[in-house]
């Protein structure tokens, strides 16, 4: 059983990060050559748009997360899954250094994103937010209009363009436009709860990134909004790279194309830290898992 | 199952007895054809019609305990959403149960044949054969449920060569009732040709019962594998 | 009905003595808040009784003079208005970037161990009694600040008291506007930030404007105490027994509420039926209508808020 590993990945020339030029909306240029495993069908080798080195999270002495190394591809919904405490949260977070607002918080190892490190010494870390958008476990619209919500992002970042066009785009891809084209001016918490949600992902998408970060963005949700946006993020990758935390295991087995398992481990000294034991294609995981943990976890016999 | 990766035993025990009873429902299927599988060895080699009907009629009992090993993994399929091994286990179980099931009908159809011919009287030779031949056939399927009882997987990987012997055995019985032929009648010859057919048969649902067995155990489908190392 | 069932019924009436003591504790807080009612009333009432003579017995015309000077009859309403005003305007441009600023700064930008000893100061600038305050005010706020804005400003003025009255009103500004602020959930400021934004623009653009209504309340109750301020600006203000219509905040004036306490305790006892002493009351309706219209508006506002969270 072959682990496909990216080592002859090659990366879409893009400008870096310090400079801050626009990025066209998550449009990757997938060059590959076909990998050959043992036991698996070739598969074409896409991109990385996260490469991820020796990860490490502290929270003052806490250690959070273990030395997570991993490579999430382009264009694929990569999902992060396993019990409470195992840090796939602070993992998601670290991908848009959204871990610098807790003052304890320390990081550690690299994260190269199109070949940068967003943690290097010259990166602004709101740079690093305008590209790599994320939604969150409650949606949290701002107290203002729909289309005040949505062009929020785009305003604070100097958007010059036609900000119609921009909102009506947005409302689009997210699968809202439709419900909500006749009353732009609302408040946006005259909305249902999956419309909330779905108005947030409009608004992350706003500021073309092409990078989506989601955590848990269903847990809120009755079963049909939680359908529509699991749909909508399967349309969404054509677009998008998605990195999705949750804690629906048959919801990571739908959506994403990688799984990512983390578990925790507590030392004797009561430290609970998280470690990634194992990241694989997601019908492999589901299917006849590498590691005992991994199997014990997603058929309910542990965490 | 307590070790340090699964701190809580009690986590989904009851899931865990309905998969266990799933399974032995299957080993308990197995059992049944076994069972009637022995009544016809006897029914064919002492010419003893009554049990070949007995035979006949204990077949009902099998398909009733075929549908509801079915139906057990149909449910738990739909209410559970199993992954993994406990996936494999339960495809795995609906295929064996289908091995066997189709085993039963075999057995069924030599005990119709036996009843047929109102029981073979056979030459010596002949009727060794195919005492040896029924009877390897037999300890071939009873070891796959043997298996299917353990998950032995090694066990079951050794079905294979054990099958090689049945097959050997069945050349050797064709080869012989080719000579003694003309000395009976067309149809006896006929039936007995189809008895050494269907117990060839019964010895390869017992290989199937091994693979299936290996596939749930270590994940690969040995007849897949070797696909794929082409 | 008989029932012939062998266990018996359910009983769900509960028990007397533990209804009887919970009707009890019921009537005691509904008497405590009648009570408070009660007071209310009280106070309306007297202050509309005697109001009501004071302007039956008046010469209308001497609402509108030049000057409040009581003892001689004058009783120009918009002398004591007009200081009022201003020293509520003075305290307000003093306040509202004090205290705004402080509550932006606790409540966005401190850390936990700076919130944990600038929190007491504030309260500490709460606790100081107003005749403290008025003192300061003429012993410091007067010479160094007030005269040296303006030449002609003396000891007394509106400024100097408006000034104190400032500083006495910050931090029930900063209080309830961080409150406000605070109350605005971290999820806004997680979406903020994800989006994109600095930690100002956070704060300008999304807490702000969400915690607008709870602002307002401060700021409206900061006027509202300020009008009712008496001790300071009858120390520092500078008009004992009456004041000439004045425009200039260098200049000493005299509000509502220092009218109020100059007429009662003044050198020359006011008891009685005449008319300066029901100028009091009139006095006092006209101040508790203004602090009842702004309370009653600064509620409006804080239901704004407790509406969207």
């Amino acid at each position: 059983m072959g682990e496909d590993q990216l080592t002859d990945s090659t990366t879409a020339a893009g400008p870096t990060i310090a400079t801050g030029e626009a990025r066209p909306a998550g449009r990757g240029v997938s060059v590959g050559s076909a990998l050959r495993g043992t036991g698996r069908p070739a598969e074409p080798a896409q991109n990385t748009i996260f490469d991820v080195r020796g990860l490490r999270v502290f929270y003052g002495s806490f250690q959070a997360v273990a030395d997570a190394t991993m490579a999430i591809r382009e264009h694929e919904i990569t999902a992060l899954i396993g019990p409470s405490g195992c840090g796939k949260t602070t993992v998601l977070r670290c991908f848009n250094r959204m871990n610098d607002l807790i003052d304890t918080a320390r990081v550690e190892g690299t994260i190269l994103y199109h070949g940068t490190d967003i943690y290097g010494e010259k990166v602004d870390p709101v740079e690093v937010r305008r590209r790599i958008g994320m939604v969150f476990q409650k949606p949290n619209p701002f107290p203002k209009s729909i289309y005040d919500n949505i062009a929020f992002g785009p305003r604070i970042a100097g958007y010059k363009g036609n900000m119609d066009d921009l909102v009506e785009e947005s409302l689009t891809r997210a699968a809202l436009w439709d419900e909500v084209s006749d009353k732009l001016k609302e408040s946006a918490y005259a909305l249902s709860g999956g419309q909330q949600q779905r108005l947030c992902i409009a608004r992350a998408i706003a500021t073309s990134p092409d990078v989506l970060l989601m955590d848990e963005p269903c847990s809120s949700l009755d079963p049909i909004a939680t359908l529509r946006i699991e749909e909508l993020m399967i349309e969404l990758k054509r677009d998008y790279s998605i990195i999705i935390v949750t804690h629906n295991m048959q919801q990571a087995a739908r959506v994403s194309d990688r799984t990512a398992f983390f578990t925790v481990d507590v030392k004797q000294t009561g430290m609970r830290t998280g470690r990634l034991v194992e990241f694989d294609a997601t019908d492999a995981i589901f299917t006849n898992p590498r590691e005992k943990q991994t199997e014990d976890y997603i058929t309910g016999r542990f965490g | 199952m307590t070790d340090e990766h699964n701190p809580h035993p009690d986590l989904r025990s009851r899931f865990d007895a309905e998969l266990d009873g799933i399974r032995r429902g299957a080993v308990a299927l197995g059992s049944l054809v076994l069972e009637n599988a022995e009544r016809l060895i006897e029914a064919l080699l002492e010419s003893r019609l009554d049990l070949a009907q007995q035979a006949i009629d204990a077949d009902d009992v099998v398909d009733r305990a075929y549908i509801d090993v079915e139906r057990r993994v149909f449910r738990i399929i739909a209410l559970q959403q199993p992954v993994a091994s406990d996936l494999r286990l339960l495809i795995s179980i609906i295929r064996i149960a289908h091995e066997i099931e189709r085993s039963g009908d075999l057995v069924v159809n030599c005990a119709k044949g036996i009843l047929r011919q109102q029981g073979f009287t056979l030459s010596h030779p002949l009727q060794g054969l195919i005492a040896r031949l029924c009877r390897a056939t037999v300890d071939l399927f009873g070891r796959s449920i043997e298996c299917l009882a353990e998950m032995d997987h090694e066990g079951a990987g050794r079905l294979d060569e054990e099958d090689d012997e049945v097959d050997d055995l069945v050349g050797e019985f064709y080869a012989l009732l080719a000579t003694e032929a003309q000395k009976m009648h067309v149809d006896t010859a006929i039936e007995l040709s189809r008895v050494g057919r269907y117990m060839e048969r019964i010895a390869d649902h017992a290989v199937n019962v091994g693979e299936h067995i290996t596939f749930v155990v270590t994940g690969i489908f040995p007849r897949h594998a070797e696909i794929d190392e082409d | 009905m008989t029932s012939d069932t062998t266990t018996p019924a359910v009983d769900l009436t509960g028990s007397r003595p533990r209804l009887r003591r919970e009707r009890r504790v019921r009537r005691l807080f509904a008497g405590a808040a009648a009570v408070s009612i009660v007071v209310s009333l009280l106070i309306v009432g007297s202050l509309v009784g005697e109001a009501w003579t004071f302007l039956r017995g008046l010469d209308l015309s001497s609402l509108w003079t030049m000057g409040w000077f009581p003892r001689r009859g004058l009783f120009d309403v918009k002398t004591v208005l007009t200081g009022t005003l201003l020293i509520a305007l003075v305290a307000m441009v003093v306040a509202t970037p004090l205290g705004l600023g402080a509550a932006i700064y606790l409540s966005e930008y401190a850390r936990p161990r700076a919130r944990r000893w600038l929190k007491p100061i504030l309260e500490v600038l709460a606790g100081i009694p107003s005749v403290v305050l008025g003192y300061f005010a003429l012993t410091w706020i007067s010479p160094n600040i007030v005269m040296r804005l303006s030449s002609h400003a003396g000891v007394f003025s509106m400024a100097a008291a408006g000034i104190a009255v400032g500083i006495l009103v910050t931090p029930l500004v900063a209080s309830v506007s961080e409150d406000a602020m605070r109350a605005v959930p971290a999820a806004l400021r997680e979406a903020s930030y994800g989006l994109g934004a600095k930690k100002a623009t956070t704060v300008t653009r999304i807490v702000f404007p969400a915690a607008a209504s709870g602002i307002m309340a401060s700021l409206i109750l900061g006027v509202s105490r300020a009008i009712g301020e008496t001790m300071v600006v009858a120390m520092a203000a500078g008009a004992v027994g009456g004041s000439l219509f004045q425009w200039n905040i260098f200049q000493p004036g005299q509000t509502m509420t220092a009218a109020m306490s100059a007429l009662a305790i003044g050198s020359d006892q006011v008891a009685g039926s005449t008319s300066a002493f029901q100028s009091l009351f009139f006095l006092g309706l006209l101040l508790f209508l203004m602090t009842l219209g702004l309370n009653l508006l600064s509620d409006r506002f804080v239901r704004k808020v407790r509406e969207k969270y």
